[in-house]
């Protein structure tokens, strides 16, 4: 596949980072939907931006995809200025945008040409449809297609500048479990070919699968980034042990040891573990003490759990 | 501005178009349809009977009879004639398919020689009609001579044929004006359903990332709407002069007005796109519009048919320039009515297109 040729020019900039957001703010009459954000995104990587509906995520997409302006603060794609260098900017960026919809009465086919010829230079329509594993539906008429199908067209289109960095915003929203994890496996692949891929999501999977680096947001404003990793690291509780009981005695004890919820629907406890190197030590406290268990579950901690932390609120979950 | 841009869009609408049945059929047959029902209605002759007229220049007790007798058979409705008059004026003013002429000597004429002529023209285009008629006539003087089988005396019939200069039939007067409403139709509501449906369902935000800019879309929706109103025109004037022998003339200002008019509509479908932006109001609104600039600007009749105020009005909508322009453009070849209209229509298509592509937003804000 061949790179734009009139882009060689734009592609040189390589020094920059793909994205940088500094102060920025947008306000409407009625709320302040991003206030005050600050975040850079280098290239190559999968960066993830997580929060609730109505955060912030959208609104910040939409100022770096050239389709709102700012109130404050600056932002650059690839370098470019998004108040000045719209144009350029538009040339080298592809969009998944939030409810994607197209032409219900052309083709797949049809639908990616035309996007390919809005552009001086187009990747070839069969190789993304490929790409995305949509061979099968090649002509059929878009109106016909599932939603899944649906939105791995969107993903295609949004590739078929090869474009340097790819904005998906919402890319699962409402898919089904099986068609979601397609949709993953064709947006690792965009990794591997080298994309920068900016992602926004209110699904913790989606961002733990996906991405390199998460930026958690919440009312407008950054709570938290870094790896998924070092998030859950930092802000999660490392992991809890989950113990089913019928001992009476097993409660007060292992409360003692550590931090503990038990749930009253089923009695459930839940021990949260500094590190998993105490395990042993909680086994043993619970054979010196004659507690029996018929379960013993032990859970990783998630970036849910990172969220409920930074925010207090429960973040909605992929299936 | 990129030419590959506009012209993948505009293909790929017209592509949409063909795969949409529901948007072709009103588009370019339900117009065909009205036209070819309204023509149909309004080119009958009133009633079953046909219209005969009769110029009596003779005037005695013995024509009158005759013409009474002629009366009596019920096959015509008769209109009498005032003698002296311009004969072939009138003939060609009334649109006079059929005349009698008794001249101001029959009576006289057949008392003296024994043999008097009457004269019958009839318009030959219509055949069927115009046997019917001659055998009508023949068979009433046939029975008229019988009452003077004794004295010899005879009454003829003498048939000629009536030219009708320039008949001007309702399917003249319709053909551009069902043009000019379909131009409107799809003008208003086609930019009405482009820039409210593509905004909410997202495709709008879809295209507003790629480099394709505001001022190529617009371009690509009014001429999207142009070549809709070529193939309506196409259909419609096929139909016509085929079922209709409608003589059409297609000269540059019939090109200028559908283009002009074409644009006028969409700029009045993005200007109320743009202030009502739910997708069922703005049809309502562009409802609002269409239907009362459908019926007040001469479209199905002439505008001298309506009260004063109402002409007035029908004065000052864009239709009325189009449909009148196309009249005269098309029908009547008169070109220096026709630049008039058209200079107005085109005024009229540069502010709206205008004040369209400013209004119309592409992104927010």
């Amino acid at each position: 596949m061949s790179k734009g040729e009139a882009d060689g020019a734009l592609r040189a900039r390589t020094g920059d980072p793909a994205v940088v957001v500094k102060s920025l703010v947008k306000e409407y009459p009625d709320v302040v939907a991003v206030n005050g954000i600050s975040f850079t995104v280098p290239r190559g990587k999968v960066f993830a931006f997580l929060g609730p509906n109505g955060a912030g995520k959208t609104t910040t997409v939409e100022i770096l995809e050239c389709l709102r302006k700012p109130t404050k603060g600056e932002a650059s794609v690839l370098g470019y200025d998004v108040r000045k260098d719209e144009r350029r900017i538009r040339k080298v960026i592809g969009v998944l945008p939030q409810q994607f919809n197209t032409y219900e009465r052309l083709t797949v086919k049809e639908n990616i040409q035309y996007f390919g010829r809005m552009y001086d230079r187009a990747l070839d329509a069969d190789d993304l449809i490929a790409l995305v594993g949509l061979e099968d539906k090649t002509n059929s008429l878009y109106m016909n297609l599932s939603g899944g199908q649906k939105q791995k067209l969107g993903v295609a289109t949004a590739l078929v500048n090869d474009p340097e960095l790819v904005f998906l915003d919402e890319p699962t929203s409402g898919l089904d479990p099986k068609a979601r994890r397609d949709l993953w496996q064709a947006i690792e692949s965009l990794k591997k070919r080298g994309k920068t891929v900016f992602l926004t999501t209110h699904y913790m999977e989606e961002a733990e699968v996906l991405a390199d680096a998460v930026g958690v947001i919440n009312k407008g404003k950054i709570v938290a980034m870094g790896s998924p990793d070092e998030l859950i690291t930092r802000y999660g509780v490392a992991s809890r042990l989950v113990v089913k009981s019928p001992s009476t005695n097993a409660r007060q004890i292992l409360c003692k040891f550590s931090d503990c919820t038990v749930r009253e629907s089923n009695g459930d406890i839940e021990v949260s573990l500094s590190s998993k190197s105490v395990l042993p030590d909680i086994i043993s406290l619970m054979d010196k003490n004659d507690i029996t268990y018929t379960e013993l579950l032990l859970k990783r901690s998630t970036l849910e759990d990172v969220f409920l932390n930074l925010t207090g609120e429960q973040l909605g979950r992929a299936e | 501005m990129r030419l590959s841009r506009i012209v993948t869009d505009v293909s790929s609408s017209l592509k949409m178009l063909w795969r949409n049945k529901g948007s072709l059929f009103w588009m370019i047959a339900f117009p065909v349809m009205l036209m070819v029902i309204f023509g149909a209605i309004f080119s009958m002759e009133g009633g079953t009977n046909l219209t005969l007229y009769i110029q009596d220049n003779d005037g005695t007790a013995l024509s009158q009879n005759f013409t009474g007798v002629l009366n009596s058979t019920g096959a015509f409705d008769i209109h009498y004639l005032d003698t002296g008059i311009d004969l072939e004026e009138t003939i060609q003013d009334e649109e006079i398919h059929r005349i009698l002429i008794i001249p101001s000597n029959f009576t006289e004429s057949l008392f003296m020689n024994g043999s008097a002529s009457i004269t019958l023209r009839q318009d030959p285009t219509d055949q069927t009609t115009a046997s019917a008629t001659s055998q009508i006539v023949r068979a009433v003087v046939y029975e008229f001579n019988k009452q003077f089988a004794n004295s010899s005396r005879e009454i003829s019939v003498n048939e000629l044929g009536i030219v009708l200069e320039q008949e001007f039939r309702y399917i003249d007067f319709f053909l551009p004006g069902v043009l000019g409403m379909t131009i409107m139709t799809s003008g208003i509501y086609g930019s009405i359903a482009v820039n409210t449906r593509y905004r909410k369902n997202g495709i709008l935000r879809k295209v507003a990332t790629t480099p394709m800019t505001k001022a190529e879309w617009v371009i690509s929706k009014v001429l999207y709407q142009i070549v809709v109103a070529f193939i309506s025109m196409t259909a419609l004037i096929v139909v016509a002069v085929l079922a209709y022998g409608v003589e059409v003339s297609i000269n540059p200002l019939v090109v200028l007005l559908v283009v002009t008019g074409s644009m006028t509509f969409s700029g009045i479908g993005m200007i109320v796109a743009r202030f009502v932006k739910d997708e069922e109001a703005a049809e309502s609104a562009g409802g609002a519009i269409n239907f009362p600039m459908m019926f007040l600007s001469g479209i199905f009749f002439p505008l001298e048919f309506m009260p004063g105020y109402l002409q007035a009005i029908g004065k000052v909508m864009p239709l009325y320039y189009v449909g009148q322009g196309l009249r005269d453009a098309m029908i009547n070849l008169d070109y220096e009515g026709a630049l008039f209209s058209a200079a107005i229509v085109f005024t009229l298509a540069v502010v709206l297109i205008a004040i369209g592509a400013v209004v119309s937003s592409w992104t927010d804000e």
